[in-house]
């Protein structure tokens, strides 16, 4: 058994969604660690609180209550300005619809968060390139997102979520909107990072066969943690 | 730890020339709609000071000429009115200069109807060359300088040319003779030689003869002649009227002295209302663009909700995305405005060469450069309103709002 630093501390976390006079009860009081160079997926039915576990994780929505810690840094306490640059610099996001800008280039959607950390025009530009080289779109570099196809979009959104050398690569669902080859080549992307680079990787799935890829499953029901299965090298503590 | 401004403002201008460029049509389509709000704000009121400038021209070329000298206190007349038009004549700035003698008539039509006139002695030459009045003889000819016995009838005392038809006149035509009734007693039959009639009905009053005439019928000398109850001056142009009227008081001239705008009477109250509504047609302008240019503003940063979110999302900061808005915002408003500026300027440079004819002349569109930079700026100004604070709103939503659904 092979004992890793833990990256992600999460304590009792609470997440409730206000409306007039309802208050839905979406993360009940969930605690959980994830440690550097793990492959965690994320899975249970709809409405479990997948998705809304990753949003606290990756810093796109506040939680009700509990806490967050990431690389040490207790998160939910920063400011908007820090999670802004926390964000930036320690956090790589691939949304479930690739979410890429539609007027730039596959270059420009990968360099523009290095590009933003006020790093050298020639570094980023070549950086990017290599990365959209790495997910095999080489020949793509100029191309707009309507020139790309689904799987296209998504290894250009998995390229600029690398940018910038997240500690952590957030996603959500990424293979959803894609067919079964696409999904299988992003998927072999993600676990290729994963082994090669040593990328910790936080993937929402509800895809049962896509827990081949994960080294360690956190199941989720009614906002709460189901159980937690260990596939692969790494195990929590 | 926080990126700097410069940065921010590097990665603000790349992403507003891609937004800007990604769809030219809409970026078109936006500093039209700017454009046209220039338009808007400008050309009522661009009409409104070309016709105000109108009437103006046409109250110095049909009577007040730019510069008019009066007797001084009690004094009724000027004296040496002759040697202090030929004076003036020199100086720089001025084209011409005529002195006017005023007394009364009666007029005695052939069905004995009386009408009482001012009666306007003139050198019929100079006079010709500070007003249009050669130019507006409208039946028979003008008369001139060395004619005896013939009079110039204003239209509106003669039945076959008066404009409103309820004021009193005569039945009298261009040549044929009426009776005139001199304050000095003396009664004559005289030819009327032509009818003139001026654009404003304002100088159509005064009965004209030329100082022959005037010296047989007053029995006056050439030195009794020589006076004036006013002199009027016509320059090169309204910008020269302080610097002539200055030159004119540096050189003693014994009257008072005033420029045109002082002599124009109740009309400076019409004026004055022009100007009003002139003003609050520009206002009006003003916010209609001001609404427009912030609506098609917000709603194109509103379509653009979900790419704000996405930016926070990656890590780009709200300072940035907020410069980001506020740039296209400029560049829609500069551009726009711009356009604006230029159709306003190709119609006004039209008008100019092809003004509109009116029944009181000739009207072009008027706009000082002033007023273009003020309108050039209200709109960078609204443009920059709009992309902030349709930006702000967005930027300070819920990433996750934002992103979905935007």
């Amino acid at each position: 058994m092979v004992k890793k630093e833990e990256i992600i501390v999460v304590k009792d976390l609470v997440k409730n969604y206000k409306t007039e006079s309802v208050v839905t009860k979406v993360l009940k009081a969930i605690s959980f660690k994830i440690y550097k160079g793990e492959f965690v997926g994320i899975m249970g039915p709809s409405g479990s609180g997948k998705s809304t576990t990753l949003h606290q994780l990756a810093l796109l929505d506040q939680p009700t209550s509990g806490s967050v810690n990431i690389k040490g840094k207790e998160v939910t306490k920063l400011n908007e300005k820090e999670l802004a640059f926390f964000r930036l610099n320690h956090l790589g996001y691939v949304f479930q619809q690739y979410r890429i800008l539609p007027e730039l280039t596959s270059l420009e959607n990968v360099f523009i968060p290095r590009k933003a950390t006020g790093e050298n025009r020639k570094i980023y530009i070549n950086k990017a390139k290599e990365l959209l080289t790495r997910v095999g779109l080489s020949h793509r570099y100029n191309h707009k997102p309507s020139e790309l196809s689904g799987g296209e979009q998504q290894r250009v959104a998995i390229a600029r979520a690398l940018i910038n050398n997240p500690d952590i690569l957030f996603a959500d669902e990424p293979t959803a909107n894609l067919d079964t080859l696409s999904s299988e080549q992003i998927m072999q992307l993600f676990k290729e990072l994963n082994k090669k680079s040593n990328q910790t990787i936080v993937m929402v799935s509800h895809d049962p066969e896509q827990i081949k890829y994960f080294d360690r499953v956190i199941k989720l029901i009614d906002g709460k943690i189901k159980d937690e299965k260990s596939y692969n090298k790494i195990t929590s503590k | 730890m926080d990126s700097s401004l410069l940065d921010s403002f590097r990665v603000a201008l790349f992403l507003s020339i891609k937004n800007i460029t990604y769809k030219k049509s809409l970026f078109f389509s936006i500093i039209i709609i700017i454009g046209l709000g220039f338009l808007s704000m400008s050309f009522a009121g661009g009409m409104i000071s070309g016709l105000v400038f109108m009437v103006e021209d046409e109250m110095i070329d049909n009577g007040l000429g730019n510069i008019i000298i009066e007797p001084k206190g009690n004094n009724e007349l000027i004296f040496g009115a002759n040697s202090l038009v030929n004076d003036i004549e020199k100086y720089p700035g001025v084209i011409a200069v005529s002195s006017r003698y005023e007394r009364g008539v009666t007029l005695i039509d052939k069905n004995g109807k009386k009408l009482s006139a001012p009666l306007m002695i003139s050198d019929i030459k100079k006079e010709s060359k500070v007003s249009d009045l050669e130019k507006r003889i409208v039946a028979g000819n003008m008369i001139s300088k060395g004619s005896r016995g013939s009079l110039l009838l204003p239209s509106e005392l003669s039945n076959e040319h008066t404009l409103v038809e309820s004021l009193p006149s005569l039945e009298i035509s261009s040549g044929e003779s009426i009776s005139v009734l001199f304050d000095n007693g003396v009664k004559k039959e005289m030819k009327v030689e032509g009818i003139y009639l001026t654009d404003l009905m304002l100088f159509d009053l005064s009965l004209i003869i030329n100082e022959k005439t005037a010296k047989k019928i007053f029995n006056l000398s050439d030195k009794e002649l020589d006076v004036a109850t006013k002199i009027i001056i016509k320059t090169t142009g309204r910008q020269q009227d302080d610097f002539v009227r200055k030159l004119i008081m540096e050189n003693s001239v014994d009257g008072k002295i005033s420029v045109w705008e002082e002599k124009t009477g109740s009309i400076s109250e019409f004026f004055a209302t022009l100007d009003l509504i002139s003003l609050m047609t520009t206002l009006i302008g003003v916010i209609i663009s001001f609404a427009t240019i912030f609506i098609v503003i917000f709603i194109n940063v509103s379509q653009k909700r979900s790419q704000i979110g996405i930016l926070q999302a990656i890590g780009i900061e709200k300072r940035t995305i907020l410069i980001s808005y506020m740039i296209q915002s400029i560049i829609y408003g500069f551009f726009g405005a711009f356009m604006g500026f230029l159709s306003t300027y190709l119609i006004q440079i039209y008008t100019e060469s092809s003004p509109v004819k009116t029944i009181l002349g000739d009207l072009t569109i008027i706009i000082s450069n002033e007023l273009y930079i003020a309108y050039f700026t209200i709109l960078l100004v609204a443009s920059l309103f709009a992309g902030y604070f349709a930006s702000r709103g967005i930027v300070k939503e819920r990433i996750l709002d934002a992103i979905f659904r935007g």
